[in-house]
Parts: C-alpha cells; sequence; structure tokens
C-alpha cells in the first residue's frame, strides 16, 4: 500500500519523534520531522509531503508565516496542513476550530484522534483533487 | 474785753450755750438775761433785721420775740427759720397771742415760752430741749438723706408695697421706667401699669413672698412700652413692721439685659457648635462610608487585575505544559502499542495509572486556558431544566459511585433562560460535582429552580462581587440551587473558594480552578454564583441567571 508522506514540523524534538514513532507504527505513513521552523520550506520542497502537521508558536518563524508561505509555493500550495497547537482549548477543537481553512487539534493529542484527523485531510483533498481535476479538463474537451 | 476771754478762766467747765436773744422789751429781755447768768453766754439784739445779721456768728440756740419793730407775729419766725433753718428756734409770746407761738412750733420752732410764765428752771429746760430736739431732727435728716441718696443713687429699682399690694415707695429709677411720677405710682396696684397676665403673676409672686416671708429671686422678661425685651434679675422679700409682723413686700431689680443677651448667644454658639460638631460628624461619616467603597472598589480592581495577571500567567504555563503533555501522550500511546501486556499485569496497570494522571494534567491546564480565554458567550433562550437535566446525565456515573441520591424540584412553565449552553453546562456540571464530592459517604443532592422578582436589597451588587451588569430590583431572574448533605465549607474558607488554586478537597481531587472558571463564566452570563453552607449541615450553590428581556 502506497505510504503517506507526513512532514511534522515542530521545535520539540521529542514530540517530533514521539509523532513519527506512532504514526509509523501503522506503517500508512512515511514521516519527516523538521524541528527547525525556517527550514521548514526547504525541507518541504526536498520531501514533498501529502500533509503537513506543524505547531504555531515556534521560535524563529511561527507556524501561520510558514503556511502562508506554502500556499505561496506553487509546489507546496495545496498541501493539506493540521495545526498542532497549545493554545486552544479542547472543546474550541472539538467544534472543529478552523482559520484561513486550516485545521487546529489541541495539544495533547491521542494517536487514534491524529490519525483520524490525518485521514479526513487527506480524503478530502483526495476528493478535492479528483474535482479539481475534472474540472480542469473538461473545458479542455 | 471780749466774751470768749471773760469765759476763759472757767477753762474746764462745761462750755456755755451761746445764745442769741432777738427782744425789743428791755424789762423781758432783762428779766431773761438774768434767768440765764450762768452756764449761757447771751448776745442780745431788738430787731429781727440786726439778729437775722447776728445769727452767722456761732449760736447754739435762738430766742426770738414775735413782735418786733420790723417784724410782727408768725411772719418773724418765717422770716428767722428761711434764713437760718439750721437753728434752734425758742419762740417767746404773749399769753394774748400764743397761738402764733403754736403755729411757729408746728412749721418747725422747737417749742415757744409764755412771757411772764418762765421761770429760771423752765427756760433752762426749754433752751436744752429745743437744742436737743434741733438736734435729733437734724441727725433724723441726714439719716433720710443717707438712705436718700442711697436708694436712689443705686443703679437698681427699688418699691415698697404694702399687703394688699398698693405701691408704697418706689426710687426716682423706678418711677422713670415706669413712665410715671412718683404721686402716679404710689397707691395704686400693678394692675394699673401692667398688662393684666403680668401684674397677676407679680401679684402672686408677692402673695408668695409674703406667705412664705423669705426672699423670692428670679430673672424676669418685660418688654417697656415701645421698647425691646428686656430681663431685669428681681429680688423680692417681705416687709416687716416693728412686731416682726409681715406689712407688706419691697422689691428690688436691675437690668440683666446684657447679660442674658451673653448667655443666650454663649447658649446659640453652644448649640452651632454642637451642630457643626454633628455637621462634622456627618461629614466624617459620608467621609469613611466613600472611603469603605473606594476601598472597596480598589480591592475590586485589584483582583481584577490579580485575575488578569493569573489569566495571563495561566496561558503561558498551558502552553509550555502542553508541549510536554503532548510528548508524554504520544510517548505513551506509543508504549501501549509497542508492550505486550498479555503476560505482565503489573505494566498494563502502571500504564493506565499514567494514563490517569496525564489526563488529569491536561485537565488542569484546560481549566486554566478556559479560565484566561478572552471571555465570549453565545447567549441564547434555553429551556433551564433541560440544560440542568442533561447535567445530572453528564455526572451520573459520579452519582452512583458516590451512592448520591438526585431529588429535583423544578419550576415547570419558567421563561427561557438566557445562556451559552456549553459553557452554563459546564458551570453545572462544577457544581454537581463539588457537591457529589462533598458527600463521599454517601449523600442527597437536591436541585431546585424557580423564578423570582429581585428586591433592593438583593438587587444590589455583593461586596467584591465583579459584577459589570448588575440586577435591577424588581427584575424577575432564574434562580438554580444546588444543595448537598455534606460537610459543608468551613467558615474562614467560603470567602476564599472563588479564588484560583483554592481548594478545599485533598490533593489530586481537584484542580482549584473548578469555581473560579465557574464564576468567570456566570459573569460573562451576566449573572451570579454565590455559596453558603446550610443548617444544620451541607451546602448551596445559588446561580441565578437573567431570563429573556421582556
Amino acid at each position: 500500500m502506497d505510504q503517506k508522506r507526513i512532514l511534522v514540523i515542530d521545535d520539540e524534538a521529542a514530540l517530533t519523534r514521539m509523532i513519527r514513532l506512532n504514526l509509523e507504527t501503522t506503517k500508512r505513513y512515511l514521516v519527516r520531522e523538521e524541528n527547525r521552523a525556517p527550514h521548514a520550506h526547504t525541507t518541504a520542497r526536498e520531501f514533498k509531503p501529502d500533509l503537513i502537521l506543524m505547531d504555531v508558536i515556534m521560535p524563529g518563524m511561527d507556524g501561520g508565516e510558514l503556511a502562508s508561505r506554502f500556499k505561496a509555493d506553487p509546489v507546496l500550495t495545496d498541501i493539506p496542513i493540521i495545526f498542532l497547537t497549545a493554545t486552544i482549548s479542547k472543546r474550541e477543537a472539538a467544534e472543529g476550530v478552523t482559520n484561513g481553512g486550516y485545521l487546529f487539534l489541541p495539544k495533547p493529542v491521542g494517536l487514534k484522534n491524529l490519525v483520524e484527523c490525518i485521514e479526513n485531510a487527506l480524503s478530502a483533498k483526495a476528493h478535492e483533487h479528483k474535482a479539481e481535476s475534472k474540472k480542469d479538463t473538461e473545458p479542455a474537451k | 474785753m471780749n466774751e470768749s476771754s471773760t469765759t476763759s478762766p472757767v477753762k474746764d467747765a462745761p462750755q456755755s450755750i451761746r445764745v442769741l436773744l432777738i427782744e425789743d422789751s428791755p424789762p423781758d429781755a432783762l428779766l431773761i438775761r438774768g434767768l440765764l447768768a450762768t452756764g449761757f453766754t447771751v448776745t442780745h439784739v431788738t430787731d429781727l433785721g440786726t439778729g437775722i445779721t447776728a445769727a452767722h456768728a456761732p449760736f447754739d440756740i435762738v430766742l426770738l420775740d414775735l413782735f418786733l419793730p420790723d417784724s410782727r407775729g408768725l411772719d418773724t419766725f418765717t422770716q428767722f427759720h428761711s434764713l437760718h433753718p439750721e437753728l434752734p428756734i425758742l419762740v417767746m409770746s404773749g399769753l394774748d397771742d400764743e397761738h402764733f407761738a403754736e403755729s411757729a412750733v408746728s412749721d418747725g420752732a422747737q417749742d415757744y415760752l409764755v412771757k411772764g410764765q418762765m421761770d429760771e428752771v423752765l427756760l433752762r429746760r426749754a433752751v436744752r430741749y429745743a437744742m436737743e430736739r434741733k438736734r435729733v431732727e437734724r441727725a433724723l435728716r441726714d439719716s433720710e438723706a443717707f438712705y436718700q441718696s442711697l436708694v436712689e443713687s443705686l443703679p437698681q429699682y427699688i418699691y415698697r408695697k404694702d399687703a394688699q399690694g398698693h405701691f408704697t415707695f418706689a426710687n426716682r429709677r423706678f418711677c422713670v421706667e415706669l413712665g410715671r411720677t412718683f404721686q402716679e405710682i404710689v397707691g395704686h396696684t400693678d394692675y394699673d401699669f401692667f398688662p393684666a397676665e403680668l401684674a397677676a403673676k407679680y401679684q402672686a409672686d408677692d402673695q408668695r413672698v409674703m406667705a412664705a416671708g423669705k426672699v423670692f429671686e428670679a430673672v424676669e422678661e418685660h418688654t417697656p412700652p415701645g421698647g425691646e425685651k428686656e430681663y431685669v434679675q428681681v429680688v423680692k422679700s417681705p416687709v416687716f413692721d416693728a412686731q416682726g409682723k409681715i406689712i407688706g413686700t419691697q422689691g428690688i431689680f436691675w437690668d440683666v439685659t446684657a447679660r442674658v443677651r451673653g448667655e443666650e448667644k454663649l447658649k446659640k454658639a453652644h448649640t452651632d457648635l454642637a451642630r457643626s460638631r454633628e455637621d462634622l460628624l456627618r461629614t466624617l461619616a459620608d467621609l469613611q462610608r466613600s472611603h469603605s467603597r473606594f476601598k472597596e472598589a480598589q480591592q475590586q480592581m485589584v483582583e481584577m487585575e490579580k485575575m488578569q495577571t493569573v489569566g495571563q500567567m495561566a496561558a503561558g504555563i498551558a502552553h509550555e505544559v502542553k508541549n510536554p503533555l503532548a510528548v508524554i501522550r504520544m510517548g505513551m500511546d506509543y508504549l501501549t502499542n509497542a508492550i505486550d501486556t498479555a503476560g505482565n499485569e503489573a505494566v498494563g496497570t502502571v500504564l493506565k495509572d499514567m494514563q490517569d494522571a496525564l489526563h488529569r494534567a491536561d485537565g488542569i491546564i484546560m481549566g486554566l486556558l478556559d479560565f484566561s480565554a478572552p471571555g465570549k458567550v453565545d447567549l441564547r433562550p434555553w429551556d433551564l431544566n433541560s440544560l440542568l437535566r442533561s447535567s445530572l446525565n453528564l455526572v451520573k456515573h459520579e452519582l452512583k459511585t458516590a451512592q448520591v441520591t438526585v431529588e429535583t424540584d423544578f419550576c415547570e412553565n419558567l421563561p427561557p433562560v438566557l445562556a451559552d449552553t456549553n459553557k452554563i453546562k459546564q458551570v453545572f456540571v462544577n457544581a454537581l460535582s463539588n457537591a457529589i464530592h462533598a458527600m463521599p459517604e454517601g449523600g442527597r443532592l437536591t436541585v431546585r429552580t424557580y423564578i423570582k422578582k429581585l428586591t433592593p436589597e438583593e438587587a444590589k451588587p455583593s461586596p467584591g462581587a465583579r459584577q459589570t451588569h448588575a440586577f435591577r430590583a424588581g427584575e424577575r431572574v432564574l434562580v438554580t440551587e444546588i444543595d448537598d448533605t455534606g460537610t459543608g465549607i468551613p467558615d474562614d474558607k467560603l470567602a476564599r473558594v472563588f479564588e484560583p488554586f483554592f481548594t478545599t478537597k485533598s490533593t489530586g481531587k481537584g484542580t482549584g480552578l473548578g469555581l473560579t472558571v465557574s464564576r468567570k463564566i456566570v459573569e460573562l452570563h451576566e449573572g451570579t454564583i454565590q455559596l453558603q453552607n446550610l443548617s444544620p449541615t451541607g451546602a448551596r450553590a445559588t446561580i441565578t441567571l437573567r431570563t429573556e428581556k421582556n
């Protein structure tokens, strides 16, 4: 089965490692960690992830700024991003807080919940992609 | 040479009496001189004119014949007496004109002698008596003058009345005061000078003085005709006759208007002072009141600031703690999957305990974030009883474990409550949990709802409350009461239960944030939450919320 590529960006190395180890136990994901936010753009272009998990508050560059750079980069613009954050409450998360179209997950998040979110985001993306490619091809006819 | 030198040899003898004899009849003169030969020095003149002139020299007595060449009859006496009133006069008359002599005596002559009836003894005695009488008369006049000047020169008003209240005397000052002459006053009563009411009072006073035989003293006010009100100090005393019998009254009074006015001024000053003191005390009380109000406000501000600081700190801590918690959470998940616990029960227990601890730590952090999260509520109309039923449902597991029975006393047909359903449910669940925790040995939980109209007293914000929207008196509010039968809250802790991190529960049982967050949420609802102990045991949480505005 085709493994999905997940890029995890967080300045907390222990956290990115735990996420990687946990996601790898599912055998469904290939995970790359990035602990230095300013390097994350380069890493993303190189790794070509299917989905990005990232922290909001990081030294050097925060998650919001990083996300807008990805959006601005044609190569990375379509990659779904899930924010992992300590600044929202569980209830806000339960209510599906989104900001600028991004999904937010509160820390600490359990593996089960995390995998669900990743899968939802990926399938939504796939859906959208299909629709878009249809749309792209139709006018060409 | 002269008479004084002739009398000088009898130095030690009593001084001779100097007599001026005015007599035109030589035989009579001769006779009298003969009778007064020893002990008397007689100067003899024969007419009134010479006599009057001669009388300027010192004489002790004058023997005056009423029929002289230059004056005759009573007129002789009158002339002489008017020019020398100080001299005692012995009038001499013939047998046939004795009535002139009597008239002279009644007009001031000391005595009279009838010529041809006098002998030495009679004459000498008459002379001495006349002199004595004159001396007594003079003394009496001096005495009278003394008393007169005393009574008239004192700055007091003095009068006397008889037993029937008729004036018998009034000094000049008194006459002037009444605006009457002495004659107009004497013989009249108070009723002739004063209004009946006042006169009656005066007479009653007089009667009292006479009945008691004692001095009466008072300060009385009176208003003289056309004048300003005056005050007089009055001393009335009884008048006794020679036998000690009371025959009337006398009074002396004097103006004390200045003194009384002074006293009145002093009294007024006292009153004013007392009043200013009262004003001052009132002002002080006002000041103290506003001071305490100010202090209260200050305390509220300090508390708010503290809360804000705590909030900011809490947010910071929450964020910092959440990252390590996230690592632990992921690590736990990894280990749970990685380790085969089938053969090792202890590992499974440890992992479970660690999961629980993590869950608890996360709960505390969630509370902190709730507390520090910017206040925003989405108020919508809801059925209060339904919210409580669903909150009770959320704690049903705890209720069962703690063997707590539930009684609900819901008022039906309540108007909808204005609430943010998720947030207010958090408040209810917190209050229910607290009640359950207060009854570890089981007990009864009572949830009650009702609607009430606030009295002005109830509408007042409780001290220290950080209510931004106070309730109005007469406003209809929805009240939820959650009662437990637990041990209650120690009185010294009751005031602090809303403080962050304050808890009465044992370590690990509470976050110390439940009520802090609850109050914050209730305040966002513009409502109140209060805790109180119940008698004999237990505690009550009262949550007051607004209903839809009508």
